[in-house]
């Protein structure tokens, strides 16, 4: 048997599990095949795209071809994880440095950050572009313009990055340990002692500091990037001692009990409900343990007393720490020392830092018997006499140990593993993963097998080559006609795509480029845009929240944007799911999304952006502010500039053209049906797995309908029978392609993913 | 079966309810038009439809999502003992703890928070006699509180049976809501009024509005416009066949997000024999309007598709008649209240809310817009103040204040303060205790109602609830759980109960909203709180 058959025979037996009961297979599409290299091809295509499905930000057909060739070569779970391991090798794309290179770029070019003037009562802008000076300049106080950056930042690093595995598990994390960018304070720029014009305005000496308040998300967010591949506990380290975190969940400045005054419990709590064990004592497949009462909660309101003990003394960690005068407030630095450090401020850039007399002294007796005794006892042991005692200060070293101490039980907690692992896999690949699933990806997160307990490299590698994470995508190979059929499991191995994903998917399928061009006096120069007037290509696209209810940092809450077991009212609700399931429900979190606001807005949006380009500019905003200090309303500025600048993002359907409209003749003639016909493959295969639903039905007045994919191409058919002698031009090509990648975009089973 | 066919059917059915001759009928008619099984199994557990009476009425739950500290919007005043003396809350609050007046307290340092509005809570309307506080920045909500169109609940949570004390808490036949203390199920619990499961997927307020409304509509139009939501998917609102309809809180315009191929698409009347070559627009509409028409009869397996599929299609037929019905025949849009509406989140929402009752309740409104009963939700965020909780709710309540000012102001404009009750639901409320910067989770909490049907006069108005004592009491035979966390002494279902109760909820048919009502005794004679006007 040649190389080529084994690993055919290997990628068939992977679809060919054995079905659990109650499963039935859904046949979708198939496609016509000539030779028995048809069937490989297609075959490890379909493989390839449902795996980068789940482990990129979307793929290219390019991206898919090569991962294809690979799997035919190599095999296709050899192929794939070589593929990690490649993508697990690339340096991370990180978004803090990032999004203060785009502000170095606006600013270079004059059109933002730079202002005369010291008092926020005395703003005046002047601008600097071409050496200039008296032209109305760009104010970047509003809030709008600030939080873009980091927008721009992601959207760049999710669509232009190499190291996609790395974002994507960045991006499950970020949803797991969720802050958003609506709180006190995260949106604050901050300027230094006498500002100047000129480009040391952003180095931090003079003018907008270096690392100002309103970059802090990125670099929170930078945890997860910089260590999508590591430990667990690092990341929950690094999270709990970051003043983003600090100041969400408003432990930054707690202080030990004193005078009926109490620790904040807030982090205590949602470190155990969200970020560790979750509410419920878990197996490791992800069922709950029960006892008489039923469920048994991990922690109860006196352990939460317990825990906010431990999150006591912790400040920002910028200046130095002066045991004889120190004092923690809680709304001020470390020790206040601002002007010590010569980065500027850097409230969000260092980690908080402990205030050691303001850390409990007392025993604190956490979860699993774990005791951290009091400061009054100098055995190190603990015992029954230092239950309420309180001994002498902590040392910052003491204290830290104290919480090191608490996060390391709760990841060492046995309901961490399985509360982590459903939360990595509902991110990644499906909704509902098995129990069966589950237990084997928690066997790896409590022990890599180099007794390493949360190494996220080994566990989402464990998540994307799991059989479960292949098997609800089948194959089926058909003798005369020679067919290729491709059916799937469906409603319990799918999830619904996050609609950020569903557009990233767009826009990295369509191989589109994005370009940052500025104006000239609030003109933009037409087409070839100068080089002068273009800052770089560049994705610096801005929140699509309004959009999707959905955008990176516009979490509303620490519960993310959606909860794991939400279960949208309908067919969901009354699915009883089959036993090999984690419970006797079936969850659909991003169906929380999904209202009658954003559903059309979202399908607008497609419609609108299939025209094949997309421009967003940014209106900034210039001139004193006469009216109001209170600058974050916009309402408050007074002369409104013209924008200054704007991305043009253009997706690229040229592929698609060309498979309507190819040499042999125009669009129209006896060769459309196989044009037509190659284009639905296309799509089919690179954007939906395969997996395009065809199934019919009858409308209400009793008329057959076909099913979704005969619908879509009865529907091109019946455009391209009205051709014209001679047939279409290019404009009436594009539409109709327009018209198919519309349909596709609202396709459930392109928008559900097996 | 096409709009008009469904409205000719609304209509006869209505006429039938009126009659009094729904039950079985109904069913029969409704189980053959029935297309999938939750339905079935909808109008199995469904009781027999109920026929508003006594004209237009609608609910407006205001959701301080996040648990607002509800112990500085209703707090004590007074000065002798055992009367919610204002003392004992300022110690045991500390720093989380308002002032009372200037020359009791003297003036703030730093920014001036203001001082409490007194409030008394008259023994003549069946009060206790005593003053309480309301936030300084409540000072609408004290007008309306004096002219007897407001008032509060006070210490008012979820339970499952009741609790009077440590001892019932601690006592293990007692059952007690799941996850107390977590934002999520506590949200769920006010919601749902089933606080024992975190598995609830309807709310008390959609159950209710499965039995006003007409079952037979339930897939297409009616319920559209019976349960309209200002904040996305809503729990509360969400029954068996009532699903919320998401309004956007914009101040001019449809409020309905815009309907799919605004440019292009028709609503479908007989899809497969529509000229194909007539359709609008250019080739990617003509296609893509082709396979929309085909899109919601076609069959899908995979129930995530189904209901990805069933969400798409039902927000763009549900916007399209939005559309047309809040354009009317001419295609005007509503005219917009005559009251100023703030231009914040809750005012935007609330103005939403207004322009929909102006429709709804209108006698000469374009069917199917036109309801009976409607029932809102409208939510403001960002509560959880564990820290600087008296500068936050310093900068948030007035929002809160202004809003319910204008939709009072509103209300009477339109002459409908009596059709219109607006109560508040939170999460729980706070511990009675300091953080050093804001308070923590807590469980009893003062919601507010406000509207006509308040059981009060002017100038002569009371708190309802039992108003906890301030000095806490951990021991076995007080309702402090620590910390100031206190044991509701009020349950949610009875505040509901009384909500539903106006609403036209037949006393005995309590349980099918709110299950558990039957465990907890009335505290008001022959309703359950009595702070609204029924009969």
């Amino acid at each position: 048997m040649s190389k080529r058959f084994l690993s055919v025979a290997r990628a068939l037996t992977l679809f060919c599990g054995v079905l659990s009961s109650g499963q039935t297979l859904l046949r979708a599409a198939d496609f016509a095949v000539a030779t028995r290299d048809d069937v490989l091809v297609l075959t490890s295509k379909i493989q390839a795209t449902q795996f980068l499905t789940h482990a990129t930000f979307g793929a290219t057909q390019v991206d898919i071809d090569a991962l294809a060739l690979q799997m035919r070569q190599q095999g296709t779970i050899a192929a794939a994880s070589a593929w990690i391991d490649a993508q697990t090798a690339l340096p991370a794309s990180l978004h803090n440095p990032l999004e203060r290179t785009f502000i170095t770029q606006d600013y270079q070019f004059g059109s933002l950050w730079d202002r005369t003037g010291t008092s926020s009562a005395n703003y005046t802008y002047v601008a600097t572009v071409n050496g200039g000076t008296g032209t109305p300049g760009i104010d970047a106080r509003n809030a709008f313009n600030r939080t873009r950056y980091r927008q721009h930042a992601w959207w760049h690093n999710v669509l232009a990055g190499e190291d996609q595995l790395r974002q994507r598990v960045a991006w499950a994390l970020a949803q797991i340990l969720a802050v958003g960018e609506n709180a006190v304070n995260f949106n604050e720029e901050e300027y230094e002692g006498t500002v100047t014009n000129g480009p040391t305005a952003i180095a931090g000496t003079n003018g907008l500091r270096a690392h100002s308040r309103f970059n802090g998300l990125t670099n929170y967010y930078d945890i997860f990037v910089a260590n999508a591949f590591g430990k667990y506990r690092t990341v929950v380290g690094k999270v709990t001692y970051h003043g983003i975190m600090g100041d969400w969940l408003s432990f930054r400045g707690n202080k030990r009990a004193a005078g009926g005054v109490f620790p904040d419990e807030n982090y205590a709590r949602e470190v155990m409900q969200l970020f560790t064990i979750g509410l419920n004592d878990l197996f490791d497949n992800g069922t709950a343990r029960t006892n008489a009462q039923g469920v048994i909660p991990t922690y109860d309101a006196d352990d939460i007393r317990e825990y906010a003990q431990v999150f006591t003394g912790l400040g920002y960690g910028y200046g130095s720490y002066a045991p004889a005068n120190g004092s923690l407030n809680p709304n001020s630095p470390y020790t206040g020392g601002v002007s010590t450090d010569p980065n500027g401020s850097v409230k969000f850039q260092v980690p908080m830092r402990m205030a050691p007399d303001k850390h409990d002294r007392g025993p604190k007796y956490l979860l699993n018997g774990l005791v951290l005794p009091s400061t009054s006892n100098t055995t190190g042991s603990p015992t029954n006499t230092d239950v309420n005692s309180e001994g002498p200060t902590h040392t910052e070293e003491t204290a830290n140990v104290e919480i090191d101490a608490a996060l390391d039980g709760l990841v060492a907690h046995r309901s961490c593993p399985p509360f982590i692992v459903n939360r990595l896999i509902q991110r990644l690949v499906k909704s509902n993963p098995s129990k069966a699933y589950m237990a084997r990806v928690v066997n790896i997160f409590k022990n890599n097998g180099q007794n390493v307990r949360g190494d996220l490299k080994a566990v989402v590698k464990a998540i994307l080559l799991d059989p479960e994470a292949w098997q609800p995508i089948r194959v089926v190979y058909q003798r005369s006609p020679a067919r290729f059929i491709v059916t799937t499991m469906g409603t319990e191995d799918s999830r619904l795509q996050e609609p950020v994903l569903t557009y990233t998917r767009f826009v990295r399928f369509f191989k589109s480029t994005a370009q940052y061009q500025k104006a000239d006096a609030g003109v933009y120069p037409a087409a070839p845009v100068p080089a002068g007037n273009i800052i770089g290509t560049q994705f610096r696209l801005n929140s699509l929240d309004s959009t999707f209810d959905q955008s990176p940092y516009t979490q509303p809450s620490v519960f993310n944007f959606y909860v794991a077991d939400y279960q949208p009212a309908g067919d969901v609700v009354n699915y009883v799911p089959s036993s090999r399931l984690q419970e006797s429900s079936l969850f659909a979190p991003e169906f929380q999304l999904i209202n009658a606001i954003t559903s059309n807005t979202t399908n607008n949006f497609y419609r609108s952006i299939s025209a094949g380009s997309r421009t967003e500019t940014y209106l900034n905003f210039t001139g004193a502010q006469a009216t109001s200090t209170n600058y974050e309303n916009t309402a408050n500025v007074t002369n409104v500039a013209t924008e200054s600048t704007r991305t043009v993002i253009t997706y690229n359907f040229s592929y698609e053209r060309s498979l309507l409209s190819d040499s042999t003749g125009p669009l129209g003639d006896a060769g459309s049906t196989a044009r037509i016909n190659a284009l639905m493959e296309h799509l089919d295969m690179y954007l939906c797995g395969g997996t395009l639903s065809d199934s019919p039905g009858v409308d209400s007045f009793g008329n057959p309908v076909p099913g979704y994919r005969t619908s879509l191409k009865n529907a091109i058919t019946a455009e391209v029978a009205t051709a014209a002698p001679g047939g279409f031009t290019a404009a009436e090509i594009n539409n109709i392609v327009r018209g198919a990648v519309m349909a596709i975009m609202t396709a459930p089973s392109f928008l559900v993913t097996e | 079966m096409s709009r008009s066919n469904s409205q000719a059917n609304l209509e006869a059915r209505r006429n039938l309810l009126k009659l009094g001759t729904c039950g079985a009928m109904t069913n029969a008619t409704f189980l053959s038009t029935l297309m999938h099984l939750k339905m079935t199994s909808a109008v199995m557990a469904d009781g027999p439809s109920i026929a508003p009476t006594g004209g237009y009425k609608a609910l407006v739950c205001l959701f301080f999502n996040g648990a607002i500290d509800s112990f500085n919007v209703l707090t004590p005043f007074g000065t002798t003992q055992g009367d919610a003396r204002y003392s004992e809350y300022a110690s045991t609050r500390s720093g989380a703890a308002l002032k009372r007046s200037l020359a009791w307290d003297g003036a703030w340092t730093g920014t001036d928070y203001g001082y409490l509005n007194p409030i008394v809570d008259s023994s003549a309307a069946g009060g206790t006699g005593r003053t309480f506080g309301l936030h300084p920045r409540f000072t609408y909500l004290k007008e309306m509180y004096d002219a007897g169109h407001a008032t509060m609940v006070a210490n008012c949570g979820s339970l499952v049976v009741p609790l009077a004390n440590n001892n019932d808490y601690n006592n293990n036949f007692k059952v007690k809501p799941i996850g107390l203390f977590s934002h999520p199920d506590l949200q769920k619990h006010w919601q749902t009024a089933v606080p024992t499961s975190r598995n609830q997927v309807k709310g008390w307020g959609g159950k209710m509005m499965d039995l006003f409304t007409d079952p037979a509509l339930a897939a297409s139009q009616s319920n559209v416009y019976s349960a309209i939501s200002t904040a996305g998917q809503s729990l509360l609102l969400t029954g068996n066949r009532i699903n919320p309809y998401s309004i956007s809180n914009v101040t001019t315009g449809v409020p309905n997000g815009g309907a799919v191929l605004s440019a292009g698409f028709t609503a479908p009347t007989d899809p497969q024999n529509a000229p194909y070559g007539n359709l609008p627009g250019n080739a990617y509409d003509r296609i893509y309007t082709k396979v929309q028409r085909d899109f919601a009869s076609q069959t899908y397996t995979d129930i995530l598709e189904k209901t990805s599929r069933d969400s798409s299609v039902g927000a763009r037929d549900a916007a399209a008649a939005f559309q047309t019905a809040f354009l009317g025949t001419n295609g005007d849009l509503p005219p917009a209240p005559s009251v100023q509406f703030p231009t914040t989140g809750l005012g935007t929402s609330l103005n939403a809310v207004a322009r929909a009752i102006s429709i709804a309740s209108n006698p000469s409104a374009a069917a199917p817009l036109k309801q009976d009963r409607q029932i809102f939700l409208v939510q403001v965020g960002g509560w959880d103040h564990h820290a600087s909780v008296i500068a936050n709710q310093d900068n948030m309540i007035p929002l809160i204040d202004n809003g319910l000012k204008a939709f009072y102001d509103f209300l009477i404009s339109k002459n409908m303060l009596d059709k219109v009750t607006l109560f508040s639901i939170s999460d729980f409320g706070r511990t009675f205790s300091f953080n050093g910067s804001g308070t923590d989770h807590g469980w009893g909490g003062n919601p507010i109602v406000m509207g006509g049907a308040v059981n009060a006069t002017a100038g002569n108005n009371r708190i309802w609830g039992t108003y906890p004592n301030i000095v806490l009491n951990t021991s076995g035979t007080g309702i402090d759980r620590g910390r100031g966390v206190l044991i509701p002494q009020t349950s949610s279902d009875l505040y509901h109960a009384d909500i539903c109760r106006w609403f036209g909820m037949p006393a005995n048919r309590l349980n099918e909203v709110l299950p558990n009502i039957g465990n907890f005794p009335y505290q008001g004679g022959s309703k359950p709180i009595g702070f609204l006007n029924y009969t």
